[in-house]
């Protein structure tokens, strides 16, 4: 009999509901520890968070289920949350007990949500979350009142500290025993239902109308409830008010908008330098280490090449991600990020994007991957994916050392009006050139998919709170597992491909020619030299731009090799190049293929990263192709510009 | 007698009691869950000074960001 009973407690699956704010991942944390899954539901992008809790002898399967508002409208989130409460969703079997957390400070608006849990009939439980502010804010609830008013168990918590979570677990076991309290019945809610259709007699009005009046009435109830077992003095969230007036203030809020992003920008930019350096190096000390314990040969090449550089080149961009989504988690769990959305929805909207794309676009200009997985955190489809299309035409570092190398060779060092570097003007108008085509292009998506109708502001602002670091570090921890497992996979094998194509077939043993000129890259080159002419792009060009799939500062390694520049020396290397394009480049062709790295998709990781962010290959190769046709387009403009004019 | 207004003719520091909501569907359910229900009264916290841009106003202890457009569904007097 007791078996049984500890069986039947094996793995009891236990769903954490809330709305958006009320520390629920601070309590699915506090219960899980680093014991966490995360995975998306199946077909969409929704992250799927699970953990095991151990109590007493007994795991529970902890599901930390999406914050939401409530079940009726139709987001995605809402969507998934009500199914899997249900047992609707496929894959999932029904949370034997819900958990349903509610932040003590604004009981008016959670309870709401508490009514809209308890209308879905499953035995659940309510932690009364975030006491220790309420306190502090002069609100003292009884919650064995509560408790009863509501029919459903309340245990007091703060999950931040960690009080209440052993009172919580000895509540949920007693509800999986005793299974006492389906919450449907027999509750204020019944009631509540009940009444209206006595006090109407028949339905004569519309079920919208119903709708609205059964919350008016919930409300109504909840009110009541509030009043019987909450004491609250004068409202004191000053502090927020005040901190409010300055960071939503029209002129020093911007400020400090404009601050904070700058702040971030800088950070993604430099602060991971050294760690990708630092990356860079291990990678290649530890693949020489195992390299030389091969022949030389294309087994040797293979593994050098391919491999270690494949992995290197994931690695790589792990620190910028890292830094990005630190940056990112802080504001958001500080409460800052909907304040920062209000301030920018207006300058934002009037390009089509919304304020919540701000982000993500910011971090594209240090670099398009964490831009684009950044871009998760849009809630509407519509303005997640026009965020995804235009991401990647924002000036990554990546595209600097090209950049860098052109305007070195072409651009006099001179100085306008005695102080404006004429080389510094020309990298700000890439760079404005690259804004522009955003605004514009985004601007032109919008039009073509047309105006959202979920595209709304209705944004919850949270009260200030200081972020913790182990909540921090648990989310970074996973999202640092979740890129790695992720892109490593496909990027490798296109990085095979690459490799393939750009030493495969080897030069003959009496070659004059770099070995790339034999291979099918070069091949490839050739091929396509007459569709590139129209550019001013040569052979030569057009060959060492294939390499640069992989990635945008290849372009720099592959014009050293067809140009064959042999040198050990960085340095050396790129002054020698700067003198051979500078002698074999007209300013037109230079020009051209500058604004071809204003717009080319040249960079396999980012497309890789947009097919798993957008579930869709189709999407991934429309951004190639839409890429593509930009670069064609402005660079034929530009070539055929400046040679007309010269 | 008070006239009815939409919560988007209210200047800072202003409230009023909401009477309906002009909005439909998906909209008018989010307003709902967020607590823009008939009786609840709502105050204008801070509004941009652009007649488009957004406003923040705040509804029992919440504090809510908008656009106007969205206010412009809001009556109440």
């Amino acid at each position: 009999m007791i078996d049984t009973v500890a069986k039947d407690f094996l793995r009891k699956r236990v769903a954490l509901v809330g709305m958006p704010n009320c520390g629920k991942t601070a309590l699915f944390n506090q219960l899980t520890g680093t014991r966490q899954k995360i995975a998306n539901y199946a077909g969409v992008t929704v992250e799927r968070k699970s953990g095991e809790c151990k109590f007493s002898g007994k795991i529970f399967e902890i599901l930390d289920l999406p914050g939401v508002y409530g079940f009726s409208t139709t987001s995605r989130d809402e969507a998934i949350t009500k199914a899997v409460c249900m047992g609707d969703y496929e894959g999932e079997p029904p949370p034997d007990c819900i958990i349903c957390v509610i932040d003590a400070t604004n009981l008016q608006l959670h309870l709401r949500f508490v009514a809209e849990v308890m209308n879905l009939g499953l035995p659940m439980l309510i932690a009364l979350n975030m006491l220790d502010l309420s306190k502090k804010k002069c609100i003292s609830i009884d919650y064995n009142h509560l408790s009863d008013l509501l029919a459903v168990p309340v245990i007091p918590t703060v999950a931040i500290r960690k009080e209440g979570i052993v009172d919580l677990l000895n509540a949920l076991v007693l509800q999986l025993t005793h299974k006492t309290c389906k919450s449907r019945e027999g509750s204020w809610l019944r009631n509540a239902v009940h009444q209206k259709f006595n006090d109407s007699g028949n339905i004569e009005h519309d079920i919208a109308n119903q709708a609205t009046e059964e919350m008016i009435r919930i409300n109504d109830q909840i009110r009541s409830i509030i009043k019987k077992c909450v004491i609250s003095s004068k409202d004191s969230d000053h502090i927020d008010t005040i901190i409010d007036a300055v960071v939503l203030h029209p002129i020093f809020g911007s400020g400090i908008l404009v601050f904070l992003l700058f702040f971030m920008f800088q950070a993604v930019f430099s602060w991971s330098q050294p760690f990708t350096t630092i990356i860079a190096s291990l990678v290649h000390v530890i693949g020489n280490f195992f390299i030389n314990f091969f022949p030389p040969g294309i087994l040797k090449d293979f593994l050098s090449q391919v491999i270690i550089a494949g992995c290197g080149t994931v690695l790589m961009f792990l620190p910028q991600i890292l830094i990005l989504f630190l940056l990112i988690y802080i504001l958001e769990e500080s409460g800052y990020l909907p304040r920062a959305v209000y301030l920018l929805d207006g300058l934002m909207m009037k390009c089509g994007l919304s304020g919540r794309a701000l982000i993500p676009l910011l971090s594209s200009f240090a670099c398009s991957i964490p831009g684009i997985m950044a871009a998760r955190s849009i809630p509407d489809k519509k303005d997640r994916l026009i965020t995804i299309l235009v991401a990647p035409l924002a000036t990554c570092a990546a595209r600097l050392p090209i950049y860098t190398l052109i305007i070195g060779a072409f651009v006099p060092d001179i100085k306008i009006f005695g102080f404006l570097n004429l080389s510094g003007i020309v990298l700000f108008c890439l760079y404005a050139l690259s804004i522009a085509s955003i605004a514009f292009t985004s601007l032109i998506f919008k039009l073509c998919l047309g105006q959202s109708e979920a595209s709304t502001l209705l944004l919850e602002l949270p009260p200030y709170r200081l972020p913790r670091i182990k909540d921090l570090m648990i989310s970074l921890y996973n999202r640092a597992l979740i890129f790695l497992r992720k892109i490593t996979g496909l990027l490798v094998s296109l990085t095979i491909l690459l490799w393939f194509c750009v030493s495969f077939p080897r030069p003959p043993s009496d070659a004059i020619l770099p070995a790339i000129e034999y291979s099918f890259a070069g091949k490839i080159g050739h091929f396509l030299e007459p569709l590139f002419l129209p550019l001013g792009f040569n052979r030569k060009i057009v060959i060492a731009l294939i390499p640069a799939i992989a990635a945008r500062e290849a372009i720099i390694s592959a014009l050293s090799t067809v140009y064959a520049v042999t040198s050990l020396n960085q340095t050396e290397v790129i002054g020698q190049l700067t003198c051979y394009i500078k002698e074999n480049w007209t300013l037109p062709t230079a020009f051209s293929l500058l604004v071809w790295f204003v717009f080319s998709p040249q960079c396999l990781s980012m497309l890789v990263v947009i097919r798993k962010e957008a579930r869709s290959t189709l999407l991934a190769s429309a951004v190639a192709i839409y890429l593509l046709c930009l670069a064609y387009f402005f660079s034929f403009l530009t070539y055929q510009m400046a040679t007309f004019f010269k | 007698m008070r006239i009815i207004k939409t919560l988007n003719q209210l200047n800072c520091g202003e409230s009023f009691t909401i009477i309906s909501l002009l909005a439909e569907g998906t909209l008018k359910n989010r307003m709902e869950i967020l607590g823009f229900l008939p009786g609840e009264v709502v105050a204008v916290l801070i509004k941009s000074r652009s007649i488009v841009g957004p406003m923040i106003v705040s509804l029992s202890g919440t504090k809510i960001a908008l656009r106007a457009g969205e206010a412009s569904l809001i009556r109440g007097f």
